[in-house]
Parts: structure tokens; sequence; C-alpha cells
């Protein structure tokens, strides 16, 4: 009977993987001047010259694997793209048997995990083959599966390579951190922490040695951007500028298309500490769980439960990353894609409503509408405005989550979390 | 004073300070006469007022001059014969704003409206649910950005036709979910005032007729219930409730469209020449198009989805048999099938027709003002509050709470942006001396050349 179980389970899997298969290939629209840029890039590498020092990139080392892994398939730039979609799916595919993984851990029936992926994956959109991010959300989704089960120097070096791939799967380590400490104490967590550093030198030591201004001027193009027109302080603006307000323009910069306005510059500046704010408040929430469940009474439910509260506060931390960014690309969506499905506790419908309605709102911004948007039409300003609160609201709904160990879960929930076994 | 009685009082004034709010927002943002609708329906209410139900070609060419001169037009006035110029649209909001004209305060006749659906809206939900979620939906009823912004703008007859319909509707509603408990004269009232509401939605909005028969389908669903169960007597005393209510508004309008276009059964959209035609073809761009217009407009959708949806769910699952005794106390499981298909079929019968709607198909309201959109759907606004205030009562506490204050801001925020975000119009009279004081038979020249446009430096206007 139980072989019938796990064989009726194996076919449903497959059949979502075909699911996600079909969609990627004959839905999605694959290619567009990102992936172009992408494939520039890996020519240059094809032709032996080293990034960083030959030519200037705008992303951190790991995005280069992505980037040059579809070139060796085929170096024109139809076959480049066709590769590029397939390596997409198959980080996707990597992404659904780990949230199934996880899922099946924090007690999340596979069904919903498998239609929670699958719906957040649709309402996304083509941006999913257009962009690589797909890579570093994964990725991040590995580490913490690495967590979940004790594997924890694992976790800290997978998360190293994520954030090596983009920057975001950083925000994660704090709540590892907080995680480990709160469990084994501040000594269990030193290895961990010193693989984190160890490996991120191993990639950044040679970039730095062939080049250090190239390599480091990759980070800082990002961060020196000014206010991108789809992040949440733009739309403010815009509002603002509709209701006469303020004034507000969009503009064409080098990387993006961004807002000016006189308010524009000082909101530029001070994003980084609204920012650091949101992400401390996540940081003190997710302490102050993880102190709870310390010092609950039950024996094994605070091991159970953790699992919970670190996907739910991943979850929260890269939500509120994206609303307090100065910089709101489409694809960043994609980052909060395979951690969607996991999400638990009582606002868990609203959440899903929410976030699938903001990624059809992304998607509704852009590509359909991005010129609407650029000539502030009423509507599009709107559909931008609307996105926003939403994530904002979806960020305080998270924070004001009661704890897991508030609520009252079934004993199946159970985790193989070890304490600080390293 | 007894808890009860305290909060009862408390979520009576805390409703009744919403609603007095919201007049004062409407008032205190400067109304700009927006679309042709305002314009005409304003020159529809003067020549109405001097009694004239249609106007010569002079007199449309001054007054279409005079509204040039502010930047409108008069698109829903057409030539309907031999010199003369009729109004496109129902006549039932011009007739119920003439009282406020005369008095010189047109803006008080959507107040007054505003303030009768807040009332229904909070009787019907106190009876399915209580006093929290009364006041809750009363609120959120009002402070929808459509909602506020058809309300401040006196002239247009978008918010005359929901109120009215909200109105009907709901103590239609209210009759179905109390008529057991109300003497046989207190039933018929109601169902007569129901009816009359009903009606006159219709008299005020053509289109609203079919939302007006799918409450016809329900009555007569329910009659003959009735009628099989051998209540054949209560049965003919409500059809004559029904039937006086929904004839006098009837009876007005066909006399008008006699008067008008000479004929009872013609009427005014068949002189359209505006793209308003419905067609399944039109309903692909319009999901393209008022989607997002919709989600800005009504802020109260989404929950409405998700409540119809939950409820279908929850009343299938009771008819299971092993279901039978679970949940029994949940206000899904107590609202009846029938009352929950007569509000689905509320909505679907408004964004059902509109989908199809040619004029917000065609591609020249792309980048228009969500408003000019969304409203059309502004009719299905109380099933679409009534529903998501209902699902709302079994959210968390904290999500309610957060969902409310996110809705009120955001009702009065894209409110402020709909009503500032067209051009300012000049300030000018409704009750205009050059239009209103030309002799029926005037050949008008000399009138025509004096309207000066303060814009050009010529001082004539061609119409």
């Amino acid at each position: 009977m139980n072989n019938v179980i796990k064989l009726k389970w194996v076919i449903i899997v497959v059949a979502f993987c075909l699911l996600h298969l079909l969609i990627f290939t004959r839905v999605f629209y694959n290619g567009g001047p990102d992936v172009g840029g992408y494939y520039k890039y890996a020519v240059e590498m094809g032709h032996g010259q080293v990034a960083y020092r030959d030519f200037l990139v705008e992303y951190p080392p790991g995005a280069l694997v992505v980037f040059y892994l579809p070139y060796l398939v085929s170096n024109n730039l139809q076959g480049y793209e066709t590769a590029f979609t397939f390596e997409m799916l198959l980080f996707d595919v990597i992404g659904l048997l780990l949230v199934l993984g996880l899922g099946k851990k924090a007690g999340i029936s596979p069904w919903t995990s498998l239609t929670g992926y699958t719906l957040a994956m649709v309402a996304i959109g083509s941006i999913a083959v257009q962009r690589f991010d797909m890579v570093p959300a994964v990725i991040t989704l590995g580490a913490v599966y690495a967590f979940s089960r004790g594997n924890y120097k694992t976790a800290w070096a997978i998360l190293a390579i994520g954030t090596m791939t983009k920057l975001f799967p950083g925000v994660l380590a704090p709540l590892f951190l907080i995680s480990q400490w709160r469990r084994g104490g501040l000594r269990s967590v030193i290895p961990s922490v010193a693989t984190f550093i160890v490996v991120t030198l191993l990639i950044v030591a040679p970039l730095l040695a062939l080049n250090r201004a190239g390599f480091i001027s990759s980070f800082t193009i990002q961060s020196q951007r000014p206010l991108q027109l789809e992040s949440t302080y733009s739309s403010l603006l815009l509002l603002g500028n509709s209701l006469g307000i303020i004034k507000a323009q969009p503009i064409q910069a080098s990387i993006s298309y961004d807002i000016a306005s006189s308010l524009a510059g000082p909101l530029a500046r001070y994003s980084f500490i609204f920012m650091g704010l949101g992400l401390l408040a996540v940081y003190s929430f997710y302490y102050r769980n993880c102190r709870n469940l310390a010092h609950s009474p039950a024996g094994a439910a605070p091991v159970a439960l953790a699992l919970a509260d670190l996907l739910n506060y991943s979850f929260a931390a890269i939500v509120v990353l994206l609303s307090t960014s100065k910089v709101f690309s489409p694809q960043f969506m994609i980052w909060l894609y395979p951690l969607f499905p996991l999400v638990s506790g009582r606002f868990r419908a609203a959440i899903w409503v929410i976030f699938l309605t903001a990624s059809c709102l992304t998607w509704y911004i852009y590509p359909l509408h991005y010129y609407d948007l650029i000539d502030t039409r009423q509507v599009a300003v709107n559909a931008l405005i609307l996105r926003n609160i939403l994530m904002i609201f979806m960020a305080v709904l998270l924070l004001g989550e009661k704890p897991a160990s508030a609520v009252d879960k079934t004993p199946e929930a159970q985790l193989e979390l070890n304490p600080a076994s390293g | 004073m007894s808890k009860d009685s305290y909060r009862t009082l408390l979520y009576r004034t805390i409703t009744a300070l919403g609603v007095v709010l919201a007049f004062l927002l409407t008032l205190i943002i400067p109304q700009h006469m927006r679309e042709s609708t305002d314009w005409s329906f304003q020159y529809a209410t003067q020549n109405f007022s001097q009694g004239r139900l249609t106007v010569d070609g002079i007199t449309i060419g001054l007054e279409g001059a005079e509204a040039y001169k502010y930047s409108g037009l008069l698109s829903q006035y057409v030539l309907i014969g031999d010199n003369l110029w009729g109004l496109t649209e129902a006549p039932g909001y011009i007739f119920y704003l003439l009282p406020f004209y005369y008095i010189h305060a047109p803006e008080l006749g959507n107040l007054v409206l505003a303030a009768g659906m807040a009332a229904v809206a909070y009787l019907l939900l106190k009876r399915l649910r209580g006093e929290k979620t009364a006041c809750l939906g009363s609120l959120l009823l009002l402070f929808t950005p459509v909602a506020l912004a058809m309300m401040q703008r006196g002239y247009a007859d978008s918010f005359g036709a929901a109120a009215f319909l909200s109105m009907g509707g709901g103590l239609y509603i209210y009759y179905c979910l109390c008529s057991q408990e109300l003497t046989s004269r207190s039933a018929g009232i109601l169902l007569f005032l129901a009816w009359i509401g009903l009606g006159c939605s219709v008299m005020i909005n053509y289109y609203n007729a079919l939302v007006v028969l799918v409450f016809m389908l329900h009555f007569v669903y329910m009659s003959a219930r009735s009628w099989l169960a051998g209540r054949r007597r209560a049965v003919v005393w409500t059809a004559v409730w029904t039937g006086l209510g929904l004839a006098i508004p009837l009876v007005g309008l066909l006399f008008y469209q006699n008067a008008v276009f000479g004929s009872p059964w013609r009427f005014g959209f068949q002189y359209a020449l505006l793209p308003v035609s419905f067609s399944l073809s039109f309903l692909r761009p319009n999901i393209k198009y008022v989607t997002v217009a919709l989600l800005v407009g009504f802020p109260l959708l989404t929950p409405c989805a998700a409540a119809f949806f939950t409820a279908l769910y929850r009343k299938t699952r009771l008819l299971m048999p092993r279901q039978e005794t679970e949940d029994i106390n949940d206000t899904w499981t107590k609202l009846r099938w029938d009352i929950l298909l007569l509000l689905a079929g509320w909505i679907a019968a408004v964004y059902g027709l509109y989908l199809n709607y040619e004029w917000t198909a065609s591609t020249q309201v792309v980048g228009i003002p969500f408003i000019v959109m969304a409203r059309y759907y502004l009719p299905a606004e109380l099933p679409l509050t009534v529903l998501a205030v209902l699902w709302l009562g079994h959210v968390p506490r904290k999500l309610l709470l957060a969902v409310t204050i996110l809705s009120l801001a955001w009702g009065v925020v894209f409110f402020a942006q709909s009503a500032l975000s067209y051009p300012v119009v000049l300030s000018h009279s409704p009750y205009n001396p050059l239009a209103s004081s030309l002799p029926e038979n005037s050949n008008g020249m000399s009138n025509m050349l004096s309207i000066e446009n303060p814009n050009t430096t010529t001082g004539s206007v061609r119409v």
C-alpha cells in the first residue's frame, strides 16, 4: 500500500514537472534584452576574456556561471535563449522538489505545495525565463532546506553561493544566525559563519586579485542607482504627482527608468535606513519568536515549529527588502516564488491572494503597460501603487502573525533539526 | 446602560460620523465637470426645470456653445426629430434632482441617496450578521473610491442609479429574510418600497433592468414555492405590492418616452451615436483595460471573490450527508441559497453586462482615469460589499482591522486622485441666464454670437 501511495505521488510530481515544462516552453516568451545581455557576457567569456578585468559586469560572480552554462550548449543567440530557458526550468524543477520536501517537514500538504508553486509561477509570468533570478531564489530555498535538516555548514555554504549570485539571499543570514544561536549557543554559530566567510572568500578572492576596482564596481553600481520607477518610494511620488502635491516624472537612466523629483534624491539616500529598520524589525520579531519557542513547555513541539517560523520570516525578510529597496525590478518577484507556497499561519489565505494579485499586477505593469507607466497614465500608475501597497500590507501581515508556538499545530510537523550539529 | 445597548449606540454613532465624513469629503474637494454626462445632465436639469423635455436646435446650440466654453460636450443630447433634440439617457435622475435644483443645492441630491443607501446596508447587514458588521459594511460601502467620486459628481447619474438599486435590492433582500416576523401590512409596505427603488433605478439607467430581471426571477421562484406550499393568499398580496411598486416608476418612464419620442416603446438609446453596444467580442479587451481600474475603484473586489467561493464551498459541503451538523452556526451555512444566488446574480448582471461594453473596450480608453471605466460597475457595489464584509467577519481580528484601515484610506486617496486629476473647470453657474431666457422660437443668432470663450480672443464660438 505504501508503495502504491509513493507511486501515486511520483506520478503526480512528474505530471507537475511536465506542466511546468509545457508552460516554460509553450506559454512563456523567452529571450528579450536581458538574455541578450547575458549572451554577450557569455560570448566574451567564451573568447577567453575575464570578467571584471577585461569587461565590466554589473552582476556578482555566481551570476556569470549561470550566464555561461547555456553558452556551452549553443553559441548562437537563438539556441542560447532556448538553452537558458531550459536552465531556468531545471532550477524551477529543483525548486519544486525542495518545496515538496520542505512542505512535508513543515506540515503543509503536498497538494498545497505543488498548487501554490505552480500558481505563483503562472502569476509571475514570462519574466521567469527572461531573467536569471530563478537561480538565486532556488539556491536560497536549498539553503533553507539544508538548514532544516540540521546540515548547518552546508546551509551556510549554499547561502554564500546564493549571495554571490545575487545579493538578496544574504538577508537570510541573520535569521540562520538567530535560529542557530538560540538552539545551540554562540559557540555553535562560529563554524557555520566561518563556512560562509570561507566560501565567500573562495569566490571573491581570485576576482579581487584580478581586478579589484572592476569587481567592487559591480556592487557599487547597484548601490549608487537612483530611485527606480517601480520602487515603493517612486510609487508614493507618482501618487503625490497625481494628487497635485508634488512633481514627479519618469526618466530614462543608464540601467533603468527612474523617477525625477525634488524628493527622489533624499528618498534614495534614506532608503538604506528604511531598509535597515525594516529588516531589523523582521529579525527582532524572529528573535522574540525563537526565545518564546525556547521557553515553551512542550518537548518536541518547539523543534517542530521552528521550520514554520523560519520559512515565514525568510519570506517576510525578502518582502521587506523589496518594499524598502530603492530598486524594485519586475523580476524581483521571483525571489519570493519558491518560498511562497511554504508560508503558513492564520493569514496564509490572505498572503496567497495578495501575492498572486501583486504578481499579476507586476506582469500587468511590465511588460504589458510599461510605456503607459512612463507616460504616467493614471491606471498604470495606480496598478503600481496598488502592487506596492499590497507588498507593504503583506509585510505587515507577516510580521503581525502570531508566533508558531502560539498556534496549535499538529504533531506530524516534526523536524529533523539537530541542536547545533555544526 | 447595558453593554449591548452601549455597543449598539457606539456602532451607530461611528456609522453616522462616517457618513458625515464622507459628505464633508465630497463637499470639501472642489467638484469639476468631467465627462459629457455631467454637462448633458446639467443642461437637461436646467431644461426640465423649465418644462422642456426636448429642446430645439437653437437652444441646444447655445447650450453646447456654453458647455464648450468650459471644455464640456453635450454628447448625450441627440437629434430625435425635426429640429428636436432629446436626451439619450433615462430621465429618472433628472426628475429626482429637480427639487434640489430648485433650492439651488443639486449636490444634496446624491448626499440624501448616500444616507439612504448606508441606512439600508446597515439594516441588511445587521440582519445578516450583527451591528458591528453593519457598521463596517456601511462605512466600506461609502468609502469606496468609485462611490465617493460619483457621489461628488452631483449631475452624473451613476451614483443615483446605484443608490436606488441598492436601496430597492437591499430592502427586497431584507424583506426575504424577515417577512415571517413582520405583519402583513409592514411586509407589504416594505416590498412596495423595495420595488419602487428597483423601478426607479431602471428609470435612471435603462441597463439596471437586467438586475431587476434577476430580482423578478427570484420573486417568481419564491412565489411559486409559496403557491405550491398552499400560501396562495399571501402570494396574491405580495404580487399586488410588487406590481404597484414597479408600475409607478415604469409608467412614468413610459409617459416620458411617449412625450419625447412619440411612442412609449421608443427610448433614448435607440438614438445614441456613441459606441454603446454590447458584444462578447468586447470581453477580452475589457478584461485587459478594465481589470486594474476595477481593483483600484473597488478595493473589496478581491475579498468579495474570496467570500463567494468560500460560501459556495461551505454550502456545497453541507449538502453532503456526513457534513450535516458541521459548522451549523457559521454565517455561510446560515445564509440561504436563494439569497446567495441572488447576490451573485446581481453582481453577475452588472459585471457580465459591462465586461461586454463597447465603449470601455475601445482603444480610446487606454490611459484615461480609472473612474471613467470603473463607474459603470457601481450598481453592483452593495452585493459586493455585503459578501466581502461577511467574509471579513471570519478572518482574524488583526486582518480585519488592517483591511478596514487600508480600504478606508484607499477610498479617500483614490477619490482625491480622481477628483483632483482633472483639469480645473472655470467657475460657472448651472442657472444659466443665456439659455434659460431664450424664447421658444427664437432664432438665437445674436445670442449665440454673444457667448464668449474666455480662452479665445475672437470672442465667438462655433458648435
